[in-house]
């Protein structure tokens, strides 16, 4: 059983090795969380040599950054084998560890843990309290309703036991599958602060040189062409075109949503991003049913795992943007289509470009 | 909020008095990123356009880069982003001697630097005509 045990531990090491180089656009800020934590449900496969049936695996997981891809895990589980046959025993496991967790806790990337712990392991009535040593391999995985990580893991589990229930001398060797949601706290950049204003003044004039007949024409300013003066314009910067109503606001039916665009490797949103994210904001406030896919797309270039992670990123930071300006995290999901859903082929530069994008699905209606 | 319209009057008033190309609208770019977005392809495609129709005009192509990061590197991307908008003017047949590139840093920022949002508008391509 040691030997398997080892074998699997240099598998595991060598896989993880393998896939764990951070593969990042250049000079992103990353915008990792300080701290996570949150459950895991899963399956736990019990050792043969318990002869008991599978389980449902609960589990609580609480990391801290040490570094850009370490940290420091607190884990804690709770297994309950039922016997199966005549000559077994319930088995109940709750134990408590820490990992060491190698990895970059952000969408799309792998992250490797080995840690140890004790476990209070009852067997047929009978318990003791016993080391165990565990190693996992995890993914996060490429979505994200409001900023939290989902990570599904397999983690093996060694116990050295004495148990008097099972064979002398042996490490009895657990397999846990699970799916986690991680909460994160304490991210590197927050979202651009919100002003203590009221909600029916108008958002702050971004001060665009263009057009230049505005400052000629003080009396009816409008600054987004919708024909509805500043003044009166509840929606002050409707995207170009737009039908509108006697406020100003983009009739909900004829919402045009357009896209954002990004530059090579970025997740900056440009001015004309912002001017665009903010006319979705406004319609959403105006049709309440509204309810929108963020998806984001990456260009060809670079890997496909980087652009996974770069066109999640791009999603997220358009849906923070809507979120402060005051529209419900509730009313969107992020997701990140990487490079699958080019809208050009990726030949030049600037048919490149139209595949770098955030763009918006209504999840409302067809 | 007078005082805020009056700073926005003055700040939309200013590049139109220095003399800015009425119908070439700013190139905008990411944070840190030199790299043309949609939107300043076809900027940038009107800007040719125009050019060709006047053969007359001569444009220098001014880069302008946020006030986050050191001063000197944000002269080197400044420059970089009018140097991307020149490549691209000049991609599309229009001779590189009605083009001058300039880079000006952080040095002429059109809004104050104090959100996100506020500094996108900073990194930017600005075109002046010279004739």
């Amino acid at each position: 059983m040691i030997r398997i045990a080892l074998s699997r531990v240099f598998a595991g090491l060598a896989l993880s090795l393998a896939v764990a180089g951070p593969a990042l656009g250049q000079g992103e800020p990353l915008e990792l969380p300080s701290w996570y934590v949150g459950p895991f449900l899963g399956y736990a496969i019990p050792d043969a040599d318990r002869n008991a049936k599978s389980s449902v695996n609960l589990q609580l997981i609480a990391g801290k950054m040490l570094a850009e891809s370490v940290a420091l895990e607190a884990v804690i589980f709770s297994n309950q084998f039922g016997a199966d046959g005549a000559a077994s025993a319930d088995a109940d496991l709750l134990g408590g560890g820490v990992d060491l967790a190698l990895g970059t806790p952000d969408f799309g990337y792998p992250v490797f843990s080995l840690g140890a712990g004790a476990v209070q392991h009852d067997i047929g009535g009978e318990s003791r309290t016993e080391p165990y040593g565990n190693l996992a391999l995890g993914y996060y995985l490429p979505l994200t309703l409001g900023g939290e990580l989902w990570r599904i893991e397999a983690r093996y589990h060694a116990i050295l036991t004495d148990h008097p229930a099972m064979p002398a001398e042996d490490v009895v060797e657990d397999v846990r599958l699970s799916l986690g949601v991680l909460f994160t706290f304490g991210r590197g950049q927050p979202p651009p602060a919100r002003e203590p204003q009221p909600d029916s003044e108008p958002p702050p004039p971004p001060a665009e040189p263009v057009p230049a007949a505005e400052p000629a024409t003080p009396e009816f300013v409008d600054e987004d062409g919708d024909g509805v003066p500043d003044g009166d314009d509840r929606c002050p910067r409707t995207i170009a075109n737009a039908r509108v109503d006697e406020k100003g606001c983009v009739l909900p039916e004829h919402v045009v949503l357009g896209q954002v665009d990004f530059g090579s490797s970025s997740t900056s949103l440009t001015a004309d991003g912002y001017e665009l994210l903010r006319s979705v904001a406004a319609a959403m406030k105006a049709n309440p049913q509204m309810k929108l896919e963020v998806g984001g797309h990456a260009d060809a270039s670079g890997d496909q795992r980087a652009n996974l992670r770069l066109s999640t990123a791009r999603a997220r930071a358009a849906h923070d943007f809507i979120v402060s300006l005051g529209v419900d995290q509730r009313r969107m999901t992020v997701k990140g289509y990487g490079d699958s859903q080019p809208l050009n082929d990726n030949s030049t530069l600037e048919l490149r470009a139209y595949n770098r994008r955030v763009q918006f699905r209504r999840l409302d209606q067809p | 909020m007078t005082a805020r319209l009056l700073l926005a009057l003055v700040i939309v008033a200013a590049p139109l008095a220095a003399g800015a190309a009425d119908d070439l609208q700013n190139v905008h770019f990411g944070s840190s990123s030199a790299s043309l977005t949609v939107k300043g392809y076809e900027r940038l495609r009107a800007v040719a356009a125009a050019m060709q129709a006047d053969p007359a005009m001569k444009l220098e192509v001014g880069g302008h880069a946020d006030a986050s990061g050191d001063a000197q590197s944000n002269g080197v991307l400044a420059t970089a982003r009018a140097r991307a908008a020149h490549d691209f003017i000049v991609s599309l047949g229009i001779d590189h001697r009605r083009l001058a590139v300039r880079g000006y840093g952080d040095g002429q920022p059109l809004n104050d630097n104090s959100t996100l949002e506020l500094r996108s508008y900073n990194r930017r391509v600005q075109f002046r005509r010279l004739d």
